[in-house]
């Protein structure tokens, strides 16, 4: 998404996470839980994610296992918790591949323009043009069904996204002042764009990163749901749904709890990409 | 793949989609299937919802179709049906036969007036050209272990057809109840447009969407509904869903999960007999470890049979470590207990064979996708292995990878699958692509193996019969090529009109009875 | 101008190169013989080899790439691996379910999220803006296939009121046909909804934001009218580009739908054949959607080029 203006990061704001805690609550809490689960999961688990136990399967919330056993007896919260890190790592490899690879192609093409620019367009476009789940899948069928592999196809996909925002920030900020004033102090344009361009895009890549991030975690748990992503017996999102649409009539809670655990991740980070991109707009105001 | 009798002789990917997606379907227990609704109404079409697609619409190829019986059943014929009450074959095709008194020939004599969709007479020389199709390894036929021992297939005049056998073959009707006669002058045609001489016409196939066959009208047994169309639906929920509005009529092969919902909300279950498949771990006995028979002794002993029929499959399946069911008059006595789940057994046979905490044994169980009764097998095994220590993963392959892995370069340690029993005939169990002498996924052949086997299907005798299979069955206990895990019916779920379905054990089902 | 366009096709034509490319390449090199998994376990070595001539899968990589693309400019797409039919006739068949579902589906999504934005920015302080907004938010993080469940399970199973599946052709049964979309079109513009309303709506705060509109309001025009002349028109234009980047998503997003819907398009379609290692159906499925992407944004473009002048002087 384009639509956030750059601003000169000489500018000083008030801070993000009062900010945060005033106008995005809910953003903050969602991807708060969700990053102390992914962090701390193992720890936090109560019982083993992987450990079966056949005469308790499918059982509803209890005060041995709060939110209940899934198909095999496993317990449900600590699935929850190996399929948050899960998801984290999903979104670290979709931000990175994404990230690193679209800021480089759009900051280069922005900042340097002429044919480069033409050329990186067009690399954008033919990565757009393939459609995500196909790429994934034959990505996945090429080499093997892991989490890593199922991502680089997603994280391919949010290349341009990055790369879209970042030329748009390189263009606007090419011609102005303080830019012009480093290329009169003799610095080179590779060196400008690393040192003066980009640290003022970082603001609209974070939200970038929110929203693409979001993207990945869906896109893992589409995967997961498909047999494609991390292996069994670890958790993911996916594979839970999976389990959990299977057994509706016979379990309807533990789809209730997997569906929310999921969407409320995906929710906090998209909200978060909306209050980030909010705070950069009004100056924190 | 509905109830192949001998799903030995078809490849894995078959067995396993089988029970991935659902479950085939074959005798149906008691009268069940002769109960047609009463109110029955001519015409209509019955919309049947399958988890996937077929993979050809040649009937004497479709090597990994869990869903083959679609077109089997309704396009082509064989000579002889198996019924699925007496187990015995009863004429198609053919309309009658006589045994040579040596048994090393067969004499046919088939059905007057039958002619082909395009209005083409059917002879004898189209089941000599089909069966010859069959046997030759140019074609490359998964049925073509079923035609073995017949050495010579000749036309005697226009409807009599004499089949030589090199040996005595007990069980040559229900071999050949699997084996489609084709036309061999539209033979080119057969991947697209296929003419048969079944109750009903090939329509269209649309791949990834759905295969429709119409009823024809010039069929000796003309069929009640009009056209019957499978729409593959691989979601299990949205083809509950299809039932339960109406959408779809029937839902063919579904797992315990399945039935359960469906009983819930109303929807009639048609069921076979309990013991038409089983459920197994195959093992690589080439490799250490598992040349070790030790090693294969105590995984036996590390799953839990018992807990897994009653949990993931809401104990429609019958537990069992002998692949042979109970009901065969082959069945050695008392068997199906051997080797109970017993942590504390399978760690001290693997100590014995040197695994130990300190040295745990290293172990990948295959499973492919799809399948998730599979699934939770691998899952059950892996997780009673570590909890002794061991270091057990499991890998979910999708089918065409698996099969690489398990079939075309055999490169795994042990994998999830699942096979026909063949109760029709003892024999065809041990022609399966696990127990097969010559070639199996164990790759396991001990010296006098194959003779047995031979031997077994060979014997006219039923007492010497019956010993020299009691002698396959301890052998195949005590040696552990494979694991058994259970027995299995398989599952149809639909409307009333549905049970009216019969499932015959080999494969080919009766769809002619069914009145919307 | 021309100079403009013609880099705009040559550009399309260098796209749908890359992606084909990649494609085959891809497909190619994936584990699993496509004559093993036709002919299964009891096929010899030599009719394994033999079929695998006979699909030419014997050729060096590049040779292969190079016969299908001359075939493919000939218009010859080639014949189905599995079914024998020529992928040409699957495409085509394929092509029209998938389109009806996409076109409906951003019809759809349009309709309700270019009101829903312009009304979320126009309101943007207002106390129900934010709870509004994370209420859309919550369309794109519910996973397609679980929305599509949940509105089975509702509207079908539980209210008896829509098919759970199964697509009928407009020509057979037009009412049957709309009753077959309204679910899965559901599913889809629930997804594409949310980040169309966050496009729009911070289209139209910038809007909002230009002098001419804050000279419009000190001259006293009343906000609404303000929406309607300035900000709405301007919108629609960026939001049109932004639909045409956004299609890969879309075709994306059919997939899922396909699938939990039974509806036999390019999806499902492209879906088996990577399963199946249906090459000749992948590379298809693959070259018509990367078409699809290229010609409605050049057709995209060139609508830009005529409305926008300063494109134009290009």
């Amino acid at each position: 998404m384009t639509d956030v203006a750059a601003t000169p990061r000489h500018r000083r704001q008030p801070g993000l996470l009062a900010f945060l805690l005033r106008r995005a609550p809910l953003a903050l809490a969602l991807v708060g839980i969700f990053a102390i689960a992914a962090l701390f999961g193992p720890w936090l688990a109560p019982h083993s994610m992987t450990e079966t136990n056949l005469a308790a399967a499918l059982q509803g919330p209890s005060t041995t296992n709060w939110l209940g056993t899934d198909p095999l007896g496993r317990d449900v919260l600590s699935r929850l918790l190996g399929s948050a890190q899960v998801a984290a790592q999903a979104f670290l490899i979709v931000v990175l591949i994404g990230g690193v690879f679209g800021t480089a192609l759009g900051l280069v093409a922005g900042g340097l323009g002429g044919l480069l620019d033409l050329v990186v367009s067009r690399v954008v476009e033919v990565l757009q043009g393939f459609p995500t789940i196909l790429v994934a899948i034959v990505i996945v069928a090429l080499f093997d069904p892991s989490l890593t592999n199922a991502m680089i196809a997603v994280g391919l996909a949010a290349i341009p996204d990055f790369a879209r925002v970042s030329r748009s920030v390189a263009i606007q900020l090419r011609d102005r002042e303080f830019i012009q004033a480093a290329r009169g102090l003799g610095a080179g344009e590779l060196r400008i764009l690393w040192s003066e361009v980009l640290p003022n895009m970082v603001g609209p890549l974070i939200v970038i990163a929110s929203f693409d991030g979001a993207q990945a975690v869906l896109w893992e748990a589409s995967l997961s749901f498909l047999g494609m992503g991390v292996q069994p017996p670890a958790p993911s999102f996916g594979s839970m749904l999976r389990e959990a649409q299977g057994y509706l009539a016979i379990q309807p809670i533990f789809a209730v709890i997997v569906g929310l655990a999921v969407s409320g991740v995906i929710l906090g980070l998209n909200l978060m990409g909306d209050a980030i991109s909010d705070y950069l707009d009004r100056g924190g105001k | 793949m509905n109830g192949h009798r001998n799903w030995g002789r078809m490849n894995r990917a078959e067995f396993l989609r089988l029970l991935g997606g659902a479950a085939a379907a074959a005798a149906v227990a008691g009268p069940l299937g002769y109960l047609g609704s009463a109110s029955a109404q001519e015409g209509g079409e019955l919309i049947v919802g399958i988890s996937s697609d077929i993979s050809t619409l040649d009937p004497q190829m479709s090597p990994i179709d869990v869903f083959r019986h679609t077109i089997r059943s309704t396009v082509f014929e064989a000579l002889v049906f198996i019924n699925p009450d007496t187990l015995e074959a009863d004429p198609m095709l053919a309309e009658s036969w006589e045994v040579a008194p040596d048994g090393l020939s067969v004499t046919f004599k088939l059905k007057p007036g039958v002619t082909w969709h395009n209005g083409t007479p059917f002879t004898a020389a189209d089941v000599v050209y089909s069966i010859n199709r069959v046997k030759d390894p140019a074609t490359g036929s998964a049925f073509a272990p079923q035609l073995a021992a017949v050495s010579n297939v000749e036309a005697i005049d226009d409807l009599t057809v004499k089949l030589t056998l090199a040996n005595t073959v007990p069980g040559i009707l229900a071999n050949l109840a699997v084996i489609q006669i084709l036309n061999e002058a539209t033979i080119a045609d057969v991947n697209t447009a296929p003419i048969g001489t079944g109750p009903f016409l090939f329509s269209n196939w649309s791949p990834g969407d759905h295969i429709r066959v119409e009823a024809y009208a010039n069929h000796r047994n003309p069929p009640k509904v009009s056209a019957i169309e499978w729409r593959i639906v691989p979601d299990s929920q949205a083809r509950l869903a299809g039932l339960q509005d109406g959408t779809l009529q029937m839902v063919a092969l579904v797992e315990g999960k399945d039935v359960v919902q469906a009983q819930a909300a109303g929807i009639e279950v048609i069921q076979t007999k309990p013991y038409i498949l089983y459920e197994n771990f195959n093992i690589n006995t080439k490799r250490a470890p598992f040349d070790d028979k030790r090693v294969r002794q105590a995984l036996a002993h590390a799953f839990d049979r018992e807990a897994y029929a009653k949990t993931v499959w809401f104990g429609f399946a019958r537990p069992t470590i002998n692949p042979v069911p109970p009901e065969m008059a082959t069945y050695l006595p008392d068997s199906a207990t051997q080797f109970p789940y017993d942590p504390e057994k399978a760690a001290a046979l693997l100590a014995e064979a040197g695994f130990t905490k300190d040295k745990p044994l290293k172990m990948e169980i295959l499973t492919p996708q799809g399948f998730d009764t599979l699934k939770s097998m691998a899952l059950l095994l892996q997780d009673s292995l570590n909890r002794l220590g061991h270091n057990v993963t499991v890998k979910e392959e999708e089918v065409t990878v698996w099969i690489d892995h398990i079939l075309t370069n055999p490169d795994y340690d042990v994998t999830t699958d699942n096979f026909n029993t063949g109760p029709e005939d003892p024999a065809s169990m041990f022609n399966s692509p696990n127990l097969a002498p010559a070639s199996n996924v164990n790759l396991w052949n001990p010296e006098g193996y194959a003779d047995l086997v031979a031997a077994a299907a060979a014997e006219n005798d039923p007492a010497k019969r019956t010993e020299l299979y009691h002698q396959l069955q301890t052998l195949i206990l005590d040696e552990m090529p494979q694991i058994t895990v259970n027995h299995l019916p398989l599952f149809f779920l639909g409307t009333e009109a549905a049970k009216s379905l019969i499932i015959g054990p080999s494969g080919i089902d009766d769809y002619t009875k069914i009145a919307l | 101008m021309f100079k403009y366009l013609f880099g705009r096709v040559i550009g399309g034509v260098v796209t749908l190169f890359c992606v084909t490319g990649l494609a085959f390449f891809a497909t190619a090199l994936a584990p699993g013989n496509p004559a093993a998994v036709l002919l299964g376990n009891m096929a010899t070595p030599e009719r394994i080899e033999a079929v695998t001539r006979q699909l030419g899968l014997d050729q060096p990589l590049p040779v292969r790439y190079g016969i299908w693309l001359r075939e493919t400019l000939l218009g010859n797409f080639g014949t189905s691996n599995v079914s024998f039919k020529p992928v040409a006739d699957l495409l085509l068949a394929a092509a029209f379910p998938t389109i009806q579902l996409a076109v409906a589906s951003l019809l759809v999504a349009v309709l309700i999220a270019i009101p829903l934005g312009l009304l979320l920015a126009q309101k943007r302080n207002t106390w129900w803006s934010r709870p509004a907004s994370s209420l859309i938010t919550l369309g794109i993080s519910i996973p397609g296939f679980w929305v599509g469940l949940m509105l089975i399970v509702l509207f079908s199973v539980t209210l008896k009121l829509l098919p759970s599946g199964g697509y009928v052709p407009p020509g057979k049964n037009l009412i049957g046909n709309i009753r077959s979309l309204v679910l899965p079109v559901a599913t889809l513009a629930i997804y594409l909804i949310p980040s169309l309303v966050r496009f729009v709506r911070v289209t139209a705060i910038s809007v909002l934001r230009e002098d001419y509109v804050d000279t419009a309001r000190a001259k006293g025009v009343r906000p609404s009218a303000i929406l309607m002349r300035h900000v709405a028109p301007n919108t629609l234009v960026t939001t049109i580009t932004y639909i045409g980047l956004q299609l890969g998503v879309l075709i994306s997003g059919t997939v899922v739908v396909e699938l939990i819907f039974s509806i036999p398009g390019l999806g499902r379609l492209g879906l088996n054949a990577v399963l199946n290692r249906d090459y000749p159906v992948v590379q298809g499925v693959v070259l018509m959607a990367a078409t699809g992407y290229v010609v409605v944004n050049l057709l995209i473009d060139l609508a830009y080029a005529l409305i926008d002048p300063r494109v134009r002087a290009r």
